[in-house]
């Protein structure tokens, strides 16, 4: 692209023509350290389940805490996953259908399978 | 005679040439975060359709009998090791993109380091859990 079609704003911005594109890049990095962050509550989460039968672990999970903790780490780890398996996807299969169909069902996948893994948690917490 | 458009794409080099390259622990540690993040991926969609169906079964005592099995204790293993690699690694790919540890030095140290960690961490793991 030749530099004099672009307006100086534009080039400041940095962003194209469709203005966006950034981020893919960035919300990867942001889930990969929100996730880093809440391995912290897994761990004190299997401290407390450690070695003990599958009613303790229901009940364990009953609290309200770490419900909502299970589901904001679920959904968390389900969109960074999208993400970088649509990184993986754009850069091995160079079928452009395949690729969109590809994405589009792992999306599609994932968005199914929060909704239903969000209903599963609910129905644990009013057991 | 001039080539078609399609004979030409065919024509373009495809890179990167992987396998003429001698395994390095860049590289090598480059690819298995790929690896294991598409695993984790199908692992993390596996327990959680496992534990979705086990809630709608009325937590029928069938879904946790598949944890006798020894194939699946070896998948759980496998998958708990590939999460503290891609954790470690991870880390790592944090750290380069605040724009430090880009010396071979710095990158050779990082990833055995991150080998040596993600080792550790799966074996404290299963000694506590």
């Amino acid at each position: 692209m030749k530099s004099e079609y672009r307006s100086d704003l534009s080039k400041a911005k940095n962003l194209g023509a469709a203005g966006s594109g950034s981020h893919h890049w960035w919300h990867q990095r942001l889930t990969a350290i929100i996730i880093s962050l809440m391995i912290l509550w897994v761990i004190s989460f299997f401290g407390d389940i450690s070695k003990s039968n599958i009613t303790t672990v229901v009940s364990h999970l009953q609290k309200p805490f770490n419900i909502v903790m299970l589901l904001i780490l679920f959904f968390t780890v389900m969109y960074h996953a999208v993400l970088g398996m649509q990184v993986v996807i754009e850069d091995y299969i160079s079928c452009r259908a395949s690729r969109f169909v590809l994405v589009v069902g792992i999306q599609i996948f994932a968005i199914i399978t929060v909704i239903f893994f969000a209903f599963a948690a609910f129905y644990v917490m009013i057991l | 005679m001039q080539k078609s458009r399609e004979e030409i794409h065919k024509a373009r080099p495809i890179s990167p040439h992987l396998s003429i390259y001698k395994p390095q622990i860049s590289s090598v540690l480059s690819i298995g975060h790929r690896l294991s993040g598409v695993g984790l991926f199908f692992m993390i969609s596996a327990l959680g359709w496992w534990f979705i169906l086990w809630v709608f079964s009325k937590f029928d005592p069938i879904y946790l009998k598949i944890f006798d099995s020894s194939f699946v204790r070896f998948l759980l293993i496998v998958t708990s090791y590939g999460f503290f690699y891609h954790l470690c690694t991870g880390i790592r790919h944090l750290i380069w993109d605040t724009g430090w540890g880009f010396s071979i030095r710095a990158i050779n140290y990082s990833g055995w380091l991150a080998v040596i960690a993600s080792i550790l961490l799966t074996l404290i793991f299963w000694m506590f859990v």
